[in-house]
């Protein structure tokens, strides 16, 4: 009986809002926080963003060896597309480096948005207290 | 009265068949990219937002530096499909200024690739000439059977189909379409059926009566 009902149910949604339609997806990109660090090796730059983008998103890599461009996409569903991608660049200034991140995800398909992508990315990075970097 | 099995059986199969179909009709992933570095050893920050700004606007949509002075200059675009984006960083030295970019595309939506889209911002950024971006083939202009897109009027309304599935009534609302068969579903105000003659030129529902200029 229960089962009647839920078909109904759905046979009712149905012929009230058609037939499904495709979902209009759309990309949000977001520059991150930039990160200063005033007395470090740029190696430390680029163990922090290989070991950040991995533990937040798959198939890192650096954009050619010792670019300091390193940038990871993921999760990947069961036909392998990839819902969210990242970026993180390493420049050395000074005696340290300064390091960007930007973060893009495809709406709906991805469970969050840029901004909180990047978020977990500069958590997963270091702060001030863990790494000696200030954010802004 | 018991339901039929067969019967129920096969309702769930068509249905989670649409659902299926509804959800790789939207399947698509990120392409994202890091395009060039410049590092300049003259100029300011400011002089590389300006290019950064010019650069991207040749390219994507109404660029903007969040938040003003960081020199993270952002953006969207093309206009009619919103499916890339980039991002630039400009980083002020003691001496010049080191410039980042980053490209994302929505792939295959998107006409070119991320790579593409940064080669083509970074030639701008530097002055060297660029080649236009692959842009949109034009619009069907027979009345196609297979979608809806085109210029419809009838009923009281002017409503212009997009081949992303996207409706704009004369009045500026926005809403969609979609076609299974000759069975029409347009969103506009509410959703109303309609069916799709043998001609691809009318559409004929409870609510519209539209005819397709083609």
């Amino acid at each position: 009986m229960m089962m009647r009902g839920f078909c109904l149910a759905l046979a009712a949604a149905l012929v009230a809002g058609g037939a499904p339609k495709p979902a209009q997806a759309m990309i949000d990109m977001v520059s991150g926080a930039r990160g200063v660090a005033k007395s470090a090796a740029l190696d430390d730059c680029n163990a922090r963003a290989k070991s950040a983008l991995t533990a937040v998103l798959t198939n890192t890599y650096e954009a050619g060896a010792g670019t300091g461009q390193w940038a990871a996409s993921g999760p990947a569903d069961a036909s392998g597309n990839a819902s969210s991608g990242a970026a993180i660049h390493c420049f050395p200034v000074g005696k340290g480096y300064v390091v960007t991140l930007t973060c893009a995800v495809q709406l709906p398909n991805s469970a969050e948005s840029a901004h909180d992508l990047c978020g977990r990315l500069q958590t997963a990075f270091g702060s001030q207290q863990n790494g000696g970097i200030a954010w802004r | 009265m018991a339901l039929n099995p067969k019967r129920t059986k096969a309702f769930l199969a068509i249905f989670v068949a649409c659902v299926l179909a509804s959800v790789a009709a939207a399947s698509s992933s990120v392409d994202m990219t890091t395009g060039i570095r410049f590092v300049r050893p003259t100029g300011t920050q400011a002089d590389c937002g300006a290019k950064a700004k010019d650069a991207l606007n040749a390219f994507l949509l109404d660029a903007q530096e969040s938040p003003p002075g960081s020199g993270e200059w952002s953006a969207e675009g093309p206009a009619d499909k919103m499916t890339g984006a980039a991002v630039l960083h400009c980083i002020g030295l003691d001496k010049g200024y080191v410039v980042t970019l980053t490209c994302a595309v929505q792939s295959p939506q998107s006409l070119y690739a991320a790579a593409a889209l940064c080669q083509t911002i970074a030639n701008r950024f530097a002055g060297r000439p660029t080649q236009p971006l692959a842009t949109p083939t034009p619009l069907p202009s027979g009345c196609s059977l297979t979608n809806l897109v085109g210029d419809w009027t009838g009923s009281g309304v002017a409503l212009h189909m997009t081949v992303e599935n996207g409706l704009l009534g004369g009045d500026g609302v926005s809403g969609s379409w979609y076609l299974s068969g000759n069975a029409a579903t347009i969103t506009y105000y509410g959703d109303h059926t309609a069916t799709l003659s043998a001609d691809g030129k009318h559409l004929d529902g409870r609510d519209y009566h539209l005819t397709r200029k083609c």
